[in-house]
């Protein structure tokens, strides 16, 4: 037994050597090791509201019921004042010459006499010897022939040196003193300086004995100097019946006498008279220029100041009156008297507070015009001044810093720009990286106004979207504004609504623009009543208004896609940091659990791009991260919609992170249903999330 | 000559094959030698003395685990052309954790009987006394762990990762037992033995609660209520985070031989054990019996460090709120968050004694002897560890020829293998019993070469036990029966 046993074991132990089953070569073992175990770590979660994330402020509006919408105001939107149209501080602009005239000047006279002696010394010596025989009898008065007499001369006339007379006449009047009539008798005056005839002679074909008659001498146009002297010639055809013959004691008298005296120019003495009518007819007009096509017809003036400046181009001393008729102030025209010194200027302000001008009372202009009298007084003080009628003066009339209570007319189609007004959205960076379709379903944009020109005014309110080089304009329509009822009613306020139904709005807000310019353009009397000129201008009129963009958020999206290429921030500065191979992770996933409450659904693209290339590299794609929440018949959500995803990034995108240098993000998003439906957005809205991060990654290890 | 060349390559090749042996041995207990009273005390060897000598007497080594081989650990490349190893790129390691368990356990354990002395004092009482030196350790991972090690935890979304059953007891320790077994009745023999345990270091891990569950959501919650325990010359330094900083070995104490020989004879570190042990022979060819081993104890004392580590920690990631609210960025909710990880454990330093127990050891058997010389015996081995029991059950056919030679051929079902055959083999000459045993021969090799030389090496590791040792024996021969019958039939 004991043998037995013995070759039993000894058998075992031969034969066991005969069951190896593997041979281990430990001279070949490899060193080489690894460890790639899957490993999950939470990463992120949140449970985050829209109102987490913005705040409302005065564009983002949370209502009470936590609808959201985006709403630009601009209070000064417009903001027009009278100036802006109309230029009535300056339109008056009156500047007027006139020349004096003729003036009346005083009468002159003077005489001379001839005795029959110095009559009949011209005569023949024996006709002279006849009569010097008869002087003293009573006899036939012998007749004799035309005798020249010697030439007399008057005294000095006082008023004038000389003057060219306009119109005026000298009235030779002759006294036949003898006793026996003459006959042709001609009086011819002279000036004695140069002995220049004065007008034509003044004839008397007879005169009796102790008869006067009178010639006239026209000075029209002639000079006359202060010293005349006249040469006359007499014949006379003798009596038949004794007479008494006076050499001595009788004679002829010749007195002139001046009348109706009007000189042109020359030095005079001008009496005192007044010139109603400079520049005519006596009654000028100022003229209003409010503007090309402004018919001003009436002016209420709270205050105001006619600004005058007078000009005296003359020797003569003046008195100027000037009345406005149709200006009245307190029922009463305006009127105001100047005085002004020989060639001198006067200016002065007449006050027109509380003031009424009526621009309407001349028949073949009843607008822009009010008419306005004037009279000058003239005199030279008694002094022999150098005078001409065409002596001037100059009268100019500004209408300064007017303060018009109203002003009523037509004002013509006066066209006034306003804007443009910029609303910058900023945040160009996000919409210039957008694309796809987005509609804002409903966008209002309300115009508050107020209106203190009672003129019908229409505004014609034009937008421009901006979104990078792209532009699109629309016209968001032509807005009838509501006008006071002047002169009673001085303002008025009003709205007006631009929204889908009568405009391109909602397409403006889609583009969607990274900036909105609004401008348009307000023109007064847009149909043209000129006819009916029932404008009222009030002094302190404006056009004022604000614009409220509302855009409520009620969008669809349908594949609206946000594009934006980054640096490959994956990608270390320096090589040397680069403690990440990408052999050491097999792959990395992320697992996402989402609870949506957001009616728009999102999905991620992600490119590592190499410019230089000019190739995708590597690209992550998932399905919708975000699932959109359904929505009731009105858009809001109902119940948040959960999605599960996993995004799995594997070895070959970290093998391609060293050679991108770029990585584009696209994030596309869809609202509930495609995107054919109108969703609302309300600031309750909440994502539930997770994010679980798997990692596996391939450690390898060589032992030394 | 040629016996004695048998006998050499025999012992030669029993050593190449002991590398490994379970304490207690399931082929030992039906082996007509001495130390089967260490797995049961009412048990006797058929000598009347035995003294076993240090260190010859029995050395036995065993390492037991239930979830790795050697080819679970090294594999032929698919070229042919090297070996790899399990953390090699090209290794399937599904194939490893696919045989992990739900407890994994590593049982290395040696013991060297110092001293051993059995007497018969009367008819029938059986005196014992031996001294062992034991180191054990006793490793339970819980397979939990060793998948989230090489597998990660993706394993576990929507579970818990268990590791209540991680477990480890290092212990290095003395006994010395003083026992003995009488017949109580004809057919009932008890045994007793008390062991005094001289504990000399000990490091063990009381696992109160040990938890990551990971959600579907992959939010981890750690629970964990931890107590590390050490009976050793080191000193653990806490910085101000309350983490241990450093550790350090008070090396001093060893720098003579006084010292290394003052440190392992000290008793500071006392317990006890009870051995408790029954057999009844119901009939003469049918005995069944029974035994409670290692029921006992040690109270650690001496160079006491408790490490507790206590955390509730649950994350579920960054909250983003903190980040779009702009209080915090990415970077500092991070740190926040591993800072509170950091500050959930409580750690503290104590110096607390404490207690570990010794592993419980059941056995039921029940044997049938056909024969006076041959038996077939079945065994049921239970270890008990904490919540933790295995179980081993064996069949053995046992020879035991005139108290000379004793041999036994056994098949166990242990560690989840059904492939274990064990073989004792028990020789006297004269006074001196030589022994060997394995629970498991290694039916299939494996060969190692390294450096030149060819090592074979069993190609299954689940059960390596043996023992091998040397007893002196006394008053071994077989009582024959000289008595007359009563009665006799003519």
């Amino acid at each position: 037994m004991k043998t037995f046993a013995k070759i039993f074991i000894l058998v075992l132990l031969i034969t066991v050597p005969a069951c190896i089953r593997e041979t281990y070569d430990f001279d070949k073992l490899s060193k080489m090791a690894h460890l790639s175990p899957t490993w999950v770590v939470p990463a992120v979660k949140g449970d985050v509201s829209l109102s987490d994330l913005v705040e409302a402020n005065d564009t983002l509006i949370f209502e009470e019921d936590n609808f959201v919408r985006i709403i630009f105001r601009e209070n000064s939107f417009i903001d027009l004042k009278i100036e802006d149209y109309y230029d009535l501080n300056d339109m008056v602009s009156f500047s007027e010459t006139y020349q004096l005239g003729r003036m009346n000047v005083s009468s002159f006279s003077g005489n001379i006499s001839y005795t029959l002696d110095r009559i009949t010394r011209r005569l023949n010596p024996a006709l002279r010897a006849q009569f010097v025989a008869l002087n003293g009898t009573t006899s036939a008065f012998p007749s004799f022939p035309v005798t020249v007499l010697q030439e007399g001369t008057y005294s000095l006339f006082p008023n004038f040196e000389y003057a060219l007379f306009d119109e005026g006449f000298i009235d030779v009047k002759v006294t036949n003193n003898l006793t026996a009539p003459l006959q042709n008798l001609s009086v011819t005056l002279f000036n004695t300086a140069g002995h220049i005839p004065v007008g034509d002679p003044a004839i008397i074909p007879f005169i009796n004995p102790g008869e006067t008659r009178i010639a006239s001498i026209d000075l029209a146009d002639r000079t006359v100097r202060n010293s005349l002297s006249a040469i006359v010639t007499v014949s006379s055809p003798g009596t038949t019946s004794p007479v008494y013959i006076d050499l001595a004691g009788s004679g002829i008298e010749i007195a002139v006498t001046a009348r109706d005296l009007w000189v042109r120019s020359g030095r005079i003495v001008v009496p005192p008279q007044t010139i109603s009518a400079l520049g005519g007819d006596g009654v000028d007009t100022i003229g209003f220029d409010p503007g090309s096509g402004t018919q001003i017809s009436y002016i209420s003036m709270n205050r105001g100041d006619l600004s005058y400046t007078i000009r005296s181009g003359t020797e003569l001393s003046s008195i100027l009156s000037v009345t406005l008729p149709t200006t009245l102030k307190s029922g009463l025209p305006i009127s105001n008297t100047v005085a002004l010194d020989p060639n001198t200027t006067v200016s002065e302000k007449l006050p027109v507070d509380n003031s009424v001008f009526d621009l309407s009372t001349i028949q073949d202009h009843p607008y822009n015009m009010i008419p306005v009298k004037h009279e000058i007084t003239v005199s030279s003080n008694g002094r022999i001044i150098n005078f001409s009628s065409h002596d001037e003066v100059q009268i100019d009339i500004r209408f300064l810093d007017p303060d018009f209570d109203y002003v009523k007319g037509y004002f013509c189609q006066e066209t006034e720009s306003f804007g443009p007004e910029t609303f910058d959205t900023e945040i160009s960076d996000i919409i210039n990286k957008i694309s796809g379709g987005l509609y804002f379903s409903n966008p209002v944009l309300t115009f508050n106004y107020s209106n203190s020109f009672s003129i019908p005014v229409e505004v014609d309110l034009r937008a421009s979207g901006y979104r990078s080089a792209e532009r699109t304009d629309h016209q968001l329509g032509k807005i009838s504004l509501k006008f006071p009822a002047g002169p009673a009613e001085r303002d008025i306020t009003g709205s007006f609504v631009i929204n889908k139904t009568n405009s391109t709005l909602p397409d403006l807000i889609s583009m969607p623009p990274d900036r909105v310019i609004l401008y348009g353009t307000a023109q007064m009397n847009p149909v043209s009543s000129v006819n009916s000129p029932g404008n009222y201008i009030f002094g302190n009129s404006r056009l004022s208004a604000s614009l409220e963009i509302d855009i409520p958020m009620e969008i669809r999206m349908n594949n609206l896609q946000f594009t934006d290429t980054v640096g490959n921030f994956l990608r270390p500065d320096n090589e040397d940091d680069n403690q990440f191979d990408p052999a050491d992770l097999d792959f990395m996933q992320i697992n996402l659990y989402t609870e949506n409450g957001f009616p728009a659904g999102v999905s991620v693209s992600l490119v590592l791009y190499d410019s230089e290339e000019e190739i995708n590299r590597a690209t992550v794609e998932t399905d919708e991260i975000l699932k959109p929440a359904p929505v009731d018949s009105e858009g809001r959500v109902t119940l948040p919609a959960e999605s599960t995803t996993k995004i799995r990034i594997g070895r070959e995108f970290w093998d391609a992170v060293d050679q991108s240098d770029s990585i584009i993000f696209v994030f596309t998003m869809n609202t509930t249903d495609g995107g054919l439906k109108d969703v609302k957005i309300y600031s309750d809205y909440r994502i539930r999330f997770t994010a679980g991060l798997v990692v596996k990654p391939d450690l390898k290890f060589k032992a030394e | 000559m040629t016996r004695k060349l048998c006998n050499s390559l025999i012992f030669l090749l029993t050593l190449a094959i002991a590398n490994a042996g379970a304490q207690n041995s399931q082929v030992l207990y039906y082996m007509n030698i001495p130390q089967n009273h260490f797995l049961n005390p009412a048990l006797r060897p058929s000598n009347s003395v035995y003294i076993g000598l240090p260190g010859i007497s029995g050395v036995n080594v065993n390492i037991n685990n239930n979830f790795f081989n050697f080819s679970d650990i090294f594999e032929v490349s698919k070229q042919g052309d090297s070996t790899i190893s399990l953390f090699h790129p090209d290794y399937d390691i599904s194939k490893f954790t696919s045989k992990l368990k739900d407890m994994n356990y590593l049982e290395p354990q040696a013991a060297v009987q110092l001293f051993g002395l059995g007497f018969s004092a009367g008819r029938d009482l059986y005196i014992f006394l031996d001294v062992n030196e034991r180191v054990e350790m006793d490793l339970a991972l819980p397979g939990d762990m060793l998948k989230l090690a090489f597998e990660g935890n993706e394993q576990f979304a929507g579970k818990t990762i268990d590791l209540n059953s991680l477990r480890t007891n290092v212990s290095y320790y003395r006994e010395a037992g003083l026992g003995f077994s009488k017949d109580i009745t004809r057919i009932l023999r008890l045994g007793i033995k008390g062991k005094l345990l001289f504990g000399v270091a000990n490091v063990s891990l009381d696992n109160k609660a040990l938890s990551v569950t990971v959600q579907d959501d992959f939010t981890h919650t750690v629970d964990a209520d931890l107590m590390a325990n050490i009976s050793a010359p080191v000193g653990f330094y806490m910085n101000d985070d309350n983490i241990i900083d450093s550790v350090s070995f008070d090396e001093d104490r060893f720098e003579t031989t006084s010292g290394i020989s003052d440190y392992l004879l000290e008793t500071g570190n006392p317990g006890f054990s009870l051995d408790i042990g029954a057999e009844l022979r119901l009939t003469e060819k049918i005995h069944f019996s029974a035994a409670v081993t290692d029921l006992g104890f040690i109270k650690w004392k001496r160079d006491i460090s408790n490490i507790a580590a206590e955390s509730q920690f649950e994350f579920s990631g960054v909250d983003f709120e903190d980040v779009y609210n702009g209080d915090k960025t990415f970077e500092e909710v991070g740190e926040e968050i591993l800072d509170s990880l950091k500050n959930s454990f409580h750690m503290t330093d104590s110096d607390i004694p404490y207690r570990t127990n010794l592993p419980l050891g059941v056995s039921f058997g029940a044997s049938y002897s056909p024969s006076g010389s041959f038996t077939l015996g079945l065994l049921s081995y239970t270890r008990i560890t904490g919540n933790q029991f295995r179980e081993a059950l064996t069949l053995s056919a046992n020879l035991n020829l005139g108290n000379a030679f004793s041999t036994t051929l056994t098949y166990t079902t242990a560690n989840y293998r059904y492939d274990n055959l064990g073989f004792g083999l028990a020789f006297r000459l004269g006074f001196f019993q030589f022994y060997a045993l394995a629970d498991r021969i290694p039916i299939t090799w494996n060969k190692i070469l390294n450096d030149g030389e060819s090592i074979p090496l069993p190609e299954n590791f689940n059960t390596i036990h043996a023992r091998l040792g040397m007893n002196l024996v006394f008053g071994n021969n077989v009582k024959r029966k000289n008595d007359k019958p009563m009665i006799i039939f003519q």
